[in-house]
């Protein structure tokens, strides 16, 4: 420090120079502030990109990669079997339907339950004799109903092998002169309604999730940043002696975390959107629907939200005296939101009519309907954002006020 | 110019501050001088308008801050012993940030900020992060960061907590400045060395009340003592949480 005698009175004089800010231009240059701030923080940043722009694309292709490897297992199954020479006509059948024969290892049991082998078929010695007498031919399947992988190829030789007992059920009641349809009391006709955007849409059901997690997530760091952590380095008590009103403070605040939260909720449709539109989608004759109508969809029914979010993160960082605390504290917004549209996977029947006005498990449902192709209605989008409104307003006064109160 | 008139805040059960009057004049560096507790910092916190009394009024330049607090926070510059940065703003944006606050224009914010890093030799470090700054550093920009609005009144609330020898008498030559410079300068320590050397008044708080204020000759006097320290243990009635 230089002898400060000797200095120009501690800098240039602009005494008179001060002006009182109105309320916007104070809450402006706290927005700009911690806007710069919360980009700074790279690690946090990456983080969070990860967690929400990068993870929710790469899941996607993980399970469009599982659909399509589940297509290929269906088209391509290998089924060892123990006796086939028992069964020579079931062998043809199961052959002509693209069915590979093996020879089963000695120790197939084993293999099955490490998950080598999906299933193996074993006929019974007597499979001819009890056939040509009219008897049921025993066939045995040995699989693991507790791997999920074998699921497909387990479901399809059941399904086969059912073809393959009517088709010879109908020539048995043909021999004797009865139509096969006296085996047959009832014909299922299965009528889809569905479209085949909506068939899709249950694939894209996790495009909500994230969605919904993506207007959450961005905020969370900033908001226990720019309150607790305010707080914590002893920079809030030196902020509140400005004469700037805690109210200014508090909704430049919010707005850096709304920004970040809905930049976060861009980028995530965005990865969304590309995924599907140039990304590898399973041939499995239904389209995966993410154009631009369901893109601004989306955005239309989760900007209410991520503001909502973004202010009940500054309230609950505002209760936090540490970083740690509000990160804590947040975590109960965290698993609300993550229990919700758990929870309403799990209803049974209609659901309720309120349900649309309630947020998170609202706005679940409009992005399911959107995903759909149903469309949402200007009223069901405006019941959706009234209650995030709200419960906004509510928290930005909340939050005020603590700051106010406990510098 | 602060005065103070029957001040008095209880937190609970804890009568912090009781009835505490006293006034620091422009151009004088008036200490506040007690141990831990003695009501020190909820004092100062009254000054910045961050706590409100229960009773009584603390007037600066003639302005309440309880009836008009933007226009008391305005006159006050403020450092306390918490010195707290955002670290990853540069220097310059630290003191910025605060110069747009209280409505200062650019062209003055860059012109005054320029000035004040120049006297306390910060110029070379103005556009680096405040991470990883010194403690006698990080002071610095907080220093510019409370004067960056040229305040009249200048609150310093333990300013030398955690400083090495070298920052503590830069620190203290810069508090004479103010002082010339026709400032009002009030100067909170429970060090009495460092009241006893550094201010032209001192008030000497003790569980919340006002147990003795004049300067040092006066003090002396009242108490009796031939020196400043026995003075202080007289007044206070025991040296505990007056480090030496």
């Amino acid at each position: 420090m230089k002898p400060v005698a000797e200095g120009a009175a501690n800098g240039a004089s602009i005494a008179g120079k001060t002006i009182e800010l109105g309320l916007a231009r104070a809450a402006w240059i706290v927005y700009a502030k911690e806007v710069i701030d919360a980009v700074r923080d790279r690690r946090t940043l990456i983080l969070t990109l990860f967690g929400s722009v990068i993870s929710g694309p790469l899941v996607l292709l993980l399970l469009f990669k599982l659909i399509s490897s589940e297509i290929d297992r269906a088209e391509a199954i290998r089924l060892p079997v123990v006796g086939a020479a028992y069964a020579p006509a079931l062998i043809a059948f199961l052959e002509r339907e693209r069915v590979r024969i093996d020879l089963p290892p000695p120790d197939f049991q084993a293999k099955i339950k490490t998950g080598e082998l999906d299933a193996v078929l074993e006929i019974d010695p007597e499979f001819e004799r009890d056939v040509a007498a009219g008897r049921s031919g025993k066939v045995r399947l040995y699989y693991d109903e507790s791997r999920q992988r074998t699921g497909t190829t387990t479901r399809m030789i059941r399904g086969l092998l059912r073809a393959f007992s009517g088709l010879w059920g109908d020539q048995r009641l043909a021999l004797r002169g009865i139509a096969a349809e006296v085996g047959q009391p009832i014909s299922v006709e299965a009528v889809n309604l569905s479209t085949p955007q909506q068939s899709g849409s249950q694939t894209l059901l996790m495009l909500a999730f994230y969605a919904v997690f993506a207007t959450l997530l961005g905020g969370v760091a900033s908001a226990a940043d720019s309150t607790a952590g305010e707080r914590e380095r002893g920079t809030l008590a030196v902020l509140l002696a400005a004469p700037v009103r805690a109210g200014s403070l508090i909704l430049g605040k919010w707005l850096a975390v709304a920004t970040l939260a809905c930049t976060v909720l861009l980028l995530t449709l965005t990865g969304f959107y590309l995924t599907l539109r140039y990304g590898p989608t399973p041939r499995v004759g239904i389209p995966f629907v993410f154009g631009a109508r369901e893109y601004g969809g989306f955005l239309a029914i989760l900007l209410p939200l991520a503001g909502c979010f973004a202010a009940v993160l500054i309230c609950l960082g505002a209760l936090g005296r540490t970083v740690k605390e509000a990160q804590t504290n947040s975590q109960i917004l965290i698993t609300v939101a993550a229990l919700l549209p758990v929870v309403q996977m799990f209803q049974s029947g209609r659901e309720p009519s309120w349900i649309k006005w309630t947020p998170v498990t609202g706005h679940f449902q409009l992005l399911t309907q959107i995903l759909r192709g149903d469309g949402v209605s200007a009223l069901d989008g405006l019941a959706s954002a009234l209650l995030p409104v709200l419960i906004t307003i509510g928290a930005l006064f909340l939050a005020a006020r603590n700051v106010k109160q406990r510098p | 110019m602060i005065k103070v008139t029957g001040l008095s805040k209880r937190f609970g059960s804890v009568q912090a501050l009781n009835g505490v009057t006293f006034s620091a004049p422009d151009g004088l560096i008036t200490g506040i001088l007690g141990p831990n507790g003695a009501g020190k910092t909820t004092m100062m916190r009254i000054l910045a308008t961050l706590v409100q009394p229960d009773a009584g009024s603390a007037l600066v330049d003639g302005h309440n801050g309880v009836d008009d607090p933007l226009t008391v926070r305005r006159r006050f510059g403020i450092l306390s012993d918490a010195k707290g940065l955002y670290p990853r703003l540069t220097a310059r944006e630290n003191v910025d940030y605060f110069g747009a606050l209280y409505g200062i224009d650019k062209l003055h914010v860059d012109t005054r900020r320029n000035a004040l890093f120049e006297q306390l030799d910060m110029t070379a470090l103005s556009s680096r992060r405040t991470e990883g700054f010194s403690t006698g550093e990080k002071m610095k920009v907080a220093i510019a960061r409370a004067l960056i609005h040229d305040p009249q009144n200048v609150l310093l609330d333990e300013p030398t907590n955690g400083l090495d020898v070298i920052a503590t008498r830069a620190m203290r030559d810069l508090v004479r400045t103010l002082r010339d410079q026709g400032k009002c300068v009030l100067f909170s320590s429970h060090i009495m060395q460092e009241v006893s050397a550094l201010c032209d008044r001192i008030v000497v708080l003790d569980h919340g009340r006002v147990v003795a204020a004049g300067t040092a000759d006066e003090l002396l006097a009242a108490s009796g003592k031939t020196t400043l320290e026995d003075a202080f243990v007289s007044l206070l009635g025991s040296a505990e949480g007056l480090a030496a």
